[in-house]
């Protein structure tokens, strides 16, 4: 089938190519994601080494089991998102000096109000992304920052920020939800 | 620790959950109830595609990545070893995937099921889970893919049997070149097929049997029964007009790299 065809396919159609041992749909699923699987890793990790090889583990994780994505729980792009954090998170965790360095810089990103904006910044739809990050309430903005990108537990979110565990976790949940609602305002988002 | 109890309280994780910032005690809590609320499966997945938003950087991959990455495809991917039964992981988990999805629709990529569903649901979100635990999730997702598999093999064989009873089945026959019988195909009006064995030898280490949908003078990989021709399911393009099967070097290859030692006509 030429690459071509492949790159009209949807996500779940590639994904069933995947599943029948074509390479060249594998590279496709690549070619779409991958930059956003890199740039995810080493956001989280501070480790363009360490980010590759997670892009590699991500992707021969889809090759062997491609049967572990569902269409109905998402997008592919969203779900190899997914794995690439609690992977990068796992790693990070399991490094206790990088930890701690991690938690240094990100209790100053937390006392100097870390700007996301920076996170979205090359993106078609950034300005709606910007849009709705920016309209966030600061301490919405910076719970989910630390824990998406800085990889931090909830608890330790609310350590970092000297707020209750609760309101840290319920400022997530908000977060994300208001972005949400900015977002498929804005014509952006799956249904 | 505190322990999670009710609806409201893993509401209130979801949040957090979705970004990996929950712990391990919670997020298999967490995991467990999304298996029966739809409600909140789909807020996680709400978040996710979110989160997704955030994490794009807009850059494609360094050069060479995949390069890098194809590489390691050719010359060891890491999980494809073929396990008992001659199935490889992959042919596995089609089987499974299959047993649950057949009737839901072409194309959609089921998850495993029974009790491999939840290990690997845990594995497949992306949740974080510490260690300790992620080890002994795959040592309990070992005994439960190999329990599967026993499941899935004697169904599968009942599945076949009914299949070639059924109204619109076509029987295919795959001959060696000196017209030899090497295994049968059942397929269905749906295009879902059995493959079953009919004296194939076992193959050595490192070789495995590969099953082709030729059409249109394409060859289109429809599964890996691996060194020993079992049972495996397929699903065949619309218009295929033979099945071929091969014997390559494992794990597979993208195109065949070599003669057919079966083939039969697949009948309009």
């Amino acid at each position: 089938m030429a690459n071509t065809i492949l790159g009209e396919m949807g996500d779940a159609a590639l994904v069933v190519a995947i599943g029948r041992w074509r390479q060249d749909a594998l590279a496709e699923a690549f070619r779409r994601h991958a930059g956003a699987v890199h740039a995810l890793a080493r956001r989280v990790l501070y480790d363009s080494a360490a980010a590759e090889e997670v892009v590699q583990e991500i992707f021969l994780r889809l090759w062997n089991s491609p049967d572990r994505f569902d269409p109905d729980r998402g997008t592919l792009r969203s779900f190899l998102l997914a794995q690439t954090h609690g992977r990068a998170v796992d790693i990070l965790r399991s490094d206790l000096s990088r930890k701690r360095r991690e938690e240094k810089d990100a209790r100053s990103t937390a006392e100097a109000g870390y700007d996301i904006e920076r996170e979205v910044w090359d993106l078609a739809v950034a300005d709606h992304v910007k849009d709705a990050v920016s309209d966030l309430p600061v301490e919405e903005r910076r719970a989910i920052e630390l824990a998406y990108f800085g990889g931090h537990s909830y608890r330790e979110v609310a350590e970092l920020l000297g707020a209750p565990e609760g309101t840290v976790k319920s400022r997530i949940r908000s977060g994300l939800r208001r972005m949400r609602g900015s977002l498929t305002a804005a014509g952006i988002g799956a249904p | 620790m505190n322990t999670v109890r009710n609806h409201d309280e893993l509401r209130e994780l979801l949040g957090a959950f979705a970004l990996d910032a929950v712990n391990a005690e919670e997020a298999v809590a967490v995991e467990g109830h999304l298996t029966t609320c739809p409600r909140c499966r789909d807020e996680v997945r709400e978040h996710r595609e979110v989160a997704s938003l955030l994490a794009y950087a807009g850059t494609a991959a360094p050069e060479g990545m995949w390069d890098r990455l194809a590489a390691m495809l050719d010359d060891a991917p890491p999980a494809l070893a073929p396990p008992a039964l001659g199935l490889t992981n992959h042919s596995a988990a089609q089987v499974a995937a299959r047993s649950r999805g057949r009737g839901a629709g072409r194309g959609r990529i089921a998850s495993a099921i029974g009790a491999a569903a939840l290990v690997a649901a845990l594995a497949a979100g992306g949740i974080q889970v510490q260690s300790a635990l992620r080890s002994q999730d795959n040592q309990i997702e070992s005994v439960a893919k190999a329990l599967t598999q026993d499941a899935s093999r004697t169904r599968l064989l009942g599945e076949a049997a009914a299949a070639a009873l059924a109204d619109g089945a076509r029987q295919v026959h795959l001959v060696t070149p000196d017209r030899t019988p090497i295994a049968d195909a059942v397929i269905l009006a749906t295009g879902d097929g059995y493959l079953l064995d009919k004296g194939a030898p076992r193959l050595p280490e490192g070789r495995t049997y590969q099953l082709w949908a030729v059409t249109g003078g394409q060859k289109l990989s429809l599964g890996l029964p691996g060194r020993h021709i079992d049972v495996l399911t397929f699903k065949v393009p619309e218009v295929t007009d033979a099945l071929a099967l091969t014997v390559e070097q494992a794990p597979g290859a993208v195109v065949p790299q070599n003669q057919a030692v079966g083939y039969g006509l697949v009948k309009r």
